[in-house]
């Protein structure tokens, strides 16, 4: 027979053990809540500042846009051609054409790209044997070795009625 | 010697029987007359023991079966609810305590938590006088519990548990005992009792499928006077107090 359990007294430890039930539920629904609203503000933050971020970043990339591709602005591409074409340095071409060493020979045309940097001389030698003269001369008044070279040579043919046969000479150098 | 718990204390309350059994004090033992009232009683109690002057005290009532006695109801089938229950229990006590039916509100009714079908009652005047008596002076109670119901606890019921349980008093006889279907039958006498009408009255409740098969009955004796050594199969309250028949 199992044992007869009849108290008229209820036990004071369930009282206890309600109550601590009760606070235990307690706080594990406060810390739960709590819990819920940090990551709630957390969450509010996060979304605040990724908001920013794109902002800024969309602000920053038109802003390169505008930088990189001035075309997009004909005035300003004109105006920043000619400012580069005022920093180059014309006086090396200039000082190489008027050296008395080349008073002896004809300069037909010059021309200058001011882009790529590079110009172009033309002279009529009287022979062949002038032209290596005509390197040194050019190389030592712009004061820099391999300044200019020796493009090609060519003989004009048939001269006129008065004199020989000319030799036209193409020198090209790099500007800056 | 000095503690912070309070003092454990049992009681054990039967008609014409005081017993005060204390942690280190010898028993104290009461004999009222049966004419005086429970109140009185307790007071005498009171100023036996110097309770006023005392530390608090944890006390553990125990009652005699003639002021609680126990109910045995059968149930109807789907029955469950705890309330229809106690009120089917309160209308059995009713019938054991001999009141008229429309004095059930002055009974306090207890259901057993492991049988169904057993509960034990006793009268609510009874159970006033004895919680305010506890309650006053610092004490507390912590149990109020039939005699009969604590017995149950030996060893010795949990060994056989087939066997029906009678526990033999100063003052009432009870008798518990598992019939042929499994439900509980329970019964108390009240007065004085014989060796030989104890076993008659177990031999009136045994029915004839449990007398086929021989099985004992425990008859547990609860002594006014403590004996020198506790019986070790016996109840866990009031050790020194029980013996058992052959």
């Amino acid at each position: 027979m199992k044992p007869v359990q009849i108290d008229f007294v209820v036990p004071r430890a369930w009282k206890f053990i309600w109550a601590t039930a009760a606070v235990v539920v307690l706080a594990i629904i406060t810390t739960t809540g709590v819990r819920a609203w940090q990551l709630r503000q957390l969450r509010m933050a996060l979304d605040g500042q990724l908001a920013a971020l794109q902002t800024q970043q969309l602000q920053r990339l038109a802003n390169a846009k505008s930088v990189e591709h001035p075309q997009h602005d004909p005035r300003a591409a004109n105006e920043a051609n000619a400012h580069r074409l005022l920093q180059s340095d014309w006086n090396r071409v200039y000082d190489a054409i008027e050296t008395p060493a080349l008073a002896k020979v004809r300069l037909i045309q010059l021309s200058m790209d001011a882009i790529t940097g590079q110009a172009r001389l033309e002279y009529e030698l009287e022979s062949m044997t002038q032209a290596e003269e005509v390197t040194r001369a050019l190389n030592e008044a712009s004061r820099q070795e391999d300044a200019w070279q020796l493009e090609r040579l060519e003989s004009t043919g048939q001269g006129d009625l008065a004199g020989p046969a000319k030799v036209k000479g193409v020198w090209r150098g790099v500007l800056n | 010697m000095w503690s912070v718990w309070s003092e454990r204390v049992d009681v054990y309350l039967g008609t014409g029987l005081v017993l005060v059994q204390r942690p280190g004090i010898p028993l104290w033992r009461f004999d009222p007359p049966a004419t005086l009232p429970l109140v009185d009683v307790l007071r005498q109690v009171n100023q036996a023991l110097e309770r006023a002057k005392a530390k608090p005290w944890r006390l553990r009532v125990c009652l005699s079966a003639s002021l609680c006695p126990p109910v045995a109801f059968a149930l109807p089938a789907g029955v469950q609810r705890y309330a229809e229950v106690l009120a089917i229990a309160k209308a059995n006590a009713v019938q054991v305590w001999d009141m008229p039916p429309e004095q059930a509100t002055e009974l306090e009714c207890r259901l057993d938590a492991r049988h169904q079908g057993l509960a034990a009652a006793m009268l609510s005047g009874t159970y006033g006088v004895i919680a305010r008596w506890a309650t006053e002076h610092k004490g507390r109670m912590t149990n109020l519990q039939p005699l009969w119901a604590v017995a149950t606890g030996a060893k010795v019921c949990a060994k056989r548990h087939e066997t029906g349980v009678a526990v033999l008093e100063p003052d009432a006889l009870t008798v518990l005992k598992l019939d042929a279907t499994g439900a509980l039958q329970a019964k108390s006498w009240l007065g004085a009792h014989g060796q030989a009408e104890t076993m008659s009255r177990l031999a009136d409740m045994t029915d004839q499928a449990n007398q086929a098969q021989q099985k004992r009955d425990v008859v547990m004796v609860f002594n006014q006077e403590p004996t020198q050594t506790a019986w070790e199969q016996g109840p866990p309250v009031w050790t020194k107090h029980w013996s058992v028949l052959p």
